[in-house]
């Protein structure tokens, strides 16, 4: 008999949590593949490892995009292969939840269900992100008291009020970490004349990223390709250089947090002032960000103490009681 | 003969009958409701959130 498994398939990470077990796997949701042959040669951290180092044969892709599928057939085996790995055989069929960004489509939502069940899910249900982050975070959404959670992947960032376990408000934008190491590639580009990989942008955020001025920065040297003369060159960066490039992408988020307050009735507004707002995610962690959300808000912003992995775990919470709280399913409140 | 086959269609028949009257019954919304507040509540939680809070290292709050 199969365990049934939740599954937060995100733009950056894929995470799959067992019932009864726990979380079982937690990898990149990256897959490499011979371009030739078509055959996978890895998938996870090692397929990580390749992006942007790869010969031309081997590509080194993340099929997701803005938390959307944007190839099918590739998504489709790299859930497969994910399956395989935490022990579904043609034998053993599990029930599955999946996580998906809540602005999905009906056609990507079919797109996510069709895979799952293709890979050997015996049933595949959908839950919102900002749900399952909610639960995962521990915040009270069984009591008729306004709870906000902020959820920044990788290519969404999505805020929801949660009351009485339903969603009240809710605002998305299909920007998130990854925007912000490409705001990092076309500024160095763009004003240093070199150019980066995405892996070296991302260690960049990661380095002196931030969306507020903090007390501990420094400067950070970056290598790269000069675009003039096609040699390796080292720059020296700054975090104001970082802010300024990130800036429009760090107001996008704040502004749909803001826009998710507007839209929350004034009885569950006031809870906020005191509550406070919870932020989840990846994306989450960039330095300054809770900071900057609460300088232009005026809501105490705190962070979760499982940021990465609190979807996982409320999906992982609805697969433990799934009878109870199969009406959480998308489509199933309609 | 004839009473024991009479009886046992016309058990068959009330069977039948009160399956479908089950099935037909709508659902019971509130209890529906009651259960999945319940279990989003903090004790049906704790096994869960508090395996993963044990493996963060068991900081405060949510």
């Amino acid at each position: 008999m199969a365990r049934d498994l939740a599954i937060d398939l995100g733009t950056a990470n894929t995470l799959v949590y067992m019932k009864g077990r726990g979380i079982v796997l937690n990898e990149p949701s990256v897959i490499a593949l011979n371009r030739q042959t078509g055959e996978v040669l890895a998938t996870g951290r090692e397929a990580w490892q390749m992006i942007g180092r790869t010969p031309g044969y081997i590509v080194a892709v993340r099929p997701l995009r803005g938390g959307a599928i944007t190839d099918f057939e590739i998504t489709e085996r790299m859930i497969r292969l994910l399956l395989q790995r935490v022990g579904v055989s043609r034998f053993t069929r599990p029930k599955v939840v999946i996580c998906v960004p809540s602005a999905i489509t009906e056609v990507e939502r079919r797109a996510v269900t069709d895979a799952a069940r293709r890979a050997g899910a015996a049933d595949a249900n959908l839950i919102e992100q900002p749900m399952a982050a909610a639960i995962g975070a521990d915040l009270p959404i069984d009591e008729p008291v306004g709870n906000m959670v902020i959820d920044i992947g990788g290519g969404t960032s999505e805020t929801a009020v949660i009351s009485l376990g339903g969603i009240v408000a809710l605002e998305a934008v299909r920007v998130g970490s990854f925007d912000i190491d490409a705001a990092i590639q076309t500024y160095v580009r763009r004003e240093h004349g070199i150019a980066i990989g995405e892996r070296t942008a991302e260690e960049i955020k990661v380095a002196i990223g931030s969306a507020d001025p903090t007390d501990d920065e420094s400067q950070a040297e970056v290598r790269g390709r000069d675009l003039m003369t096609g040699l390796p060159k080292t720059v020296l960066l700054t975090p104001e250089e970082i802010r300024f490039a990130i800036e429009d992408v760090v107001s996008s988020i704040v502004a749909s947090v803001i826009r998710c307050l507007a839209k929350a009735p004034p009885e569950l507004s006031q809870d906020f002032l005191v509550r406070g707002m919870y932020l989840v995610g990846g994306g989450g962690l960039l330095r300054g960000l809770a900071q900057r959300i609460e300088r232009e808000t005026e809501v105490p912003v705190r962070m979760s103490n499982v940021p990465l992995e609190a979807v996982v775990l409320g999906a992982g919470h609805v697969i433990e009681h799934y009878d109870a709280l199969k009406g959480m399913f998308m489509g199933a409140r309609r | 003969m004839p009473i024991v086959v009479t009886a046992a269609v016309v058990v068959a028949l009330a069977g039948v009958i009160v399956a479908v009257r089950r099935r037909r019954r709508p659902p019971d919304t509130v209890d529906a409701f009651r259960r999945q507040i319940d279990a989003l509540g903090p004790d049906a939680r704790r096994s869960v959130i508090d395996a993963s809070r044990d493996r963060a290292g068991g900081a405060d709050g949510p």
